[in-house]
């Protein structure tokens, strides 16, 4: 039925909105993940991407996470000599994480999240009111 | 004698445009943060689409009983259409948010409407019967 459907799609639209969510807790829980050996590379910021692909078991297109990435922009180096991860020259790398970005993002995620919730409840409140009809 | 009685294979017609409808545009709103990904809408459905009829087309003669049977005219395949504004994010996406959320609405409240009026068409024929039994 096409509002079951419906429903499908918005759940998928959730699921990959919650994993886009924890995605973006992870890069700022990381936000200052420096590394643990002299002049080694910090943890790198991590991304997702969707894509809207035909799922074979229901035979309807659901979005799905296409793939995971990196943030290949330059890290931030500080000057701290006496960090265990600084370099010979006394400079250490700090991860490509900017947490203002990462907040607007958090923020749109939820959006989208509730638009998905909304499409939601109107397909599961029109299936309520079909079903009225048999009352 | 039996009346031509279309009402409820109208209103059986137009909900399951109306819940067609919702599914693609739930997919638009799955979507919204997909890479070129483009919103899709039904194509508004005429009086024969809703009865799941096609509307004066050609059809093939069987001469010969080894002939394959044509295919019977497909019921609730409505056709989707673009429905994309010129306006897209930096990634290609299309989809606007609250667009969508208004067509939903809309879809929600015509299907409020024909079950309505179902109900309305059915508490009639219930008073008709009920004048038959006294």
């Amino acid at each position: 039925m096409d509002l079951e459907s419906a429903m499908t799609i918005a759940a998928a639209g959730m699921k990959a909105q919650s994993v886009r969510l924890r995605v973006t807790a992870e890069n700022l829980a990381n936000a200052e993940s420096t590394a643990s050996t002299p002049g080694g590379d910090p943890f790198q910021r991590k991304t997702v991407s969707f894509a809207n692909r035909r799922d074979a078991a229901t035979g309807l297109e659901l979005v799905t996470i296409d793939r995971y990435g990196v943030d290949r922009s330059p890290f931030e180096r500080r000057y701290e000599p006496g960090h265990p991860a600084a370099d010979a020259a006394g400079y250490v790398k700090y991860p490509n994480v900017n947490p203002l970005l990462e907040l607007a993002d958090m923020r749109e995620a939820q959006r989208s999240y509730e638009a998905n919730l909304n499409a939601l409840q109107l397909a599961r409140a029109m299936i309520g009111r079909t079903l009225d009809l048999l009352r | 004698m039996q009346p031509r009685v279309l009402l409820f294979e109208l209103m059986s017609g137009r909900s399951r445009w109306l819940a067609e409808r919702q599914a693609v545009l739930s997919r638009n709103v799955a979507n919204a943060d997909t890479p070129g990904f483009r919103p899709r809408d039904l194509e508004p459905a005429g009086f024969a689409d809703l009865l799941g009829r096609k509307a004066g087309g050609l059809e093939p003669v069987r001469t010969s009983p080894v002939h394959l049977a044509p295919a019977p005219p497909e019921r609730g395949a409505f056709r989707t259409v673009d429905a994309g504004g010129a306006e897209a994010s930096p990634s290609g996406n299309a989809v606007a948010l609250p667009e969508q959320m208004q067509k939903m609405a809309a879809t929600e409240l015509d299907h409020q409407l024909t079950t309505h009026l179902y109900r309305r068409y059915m508490a009639l024929l219930r008073t008709a019967l009920g004048a038959l039994q006294s």
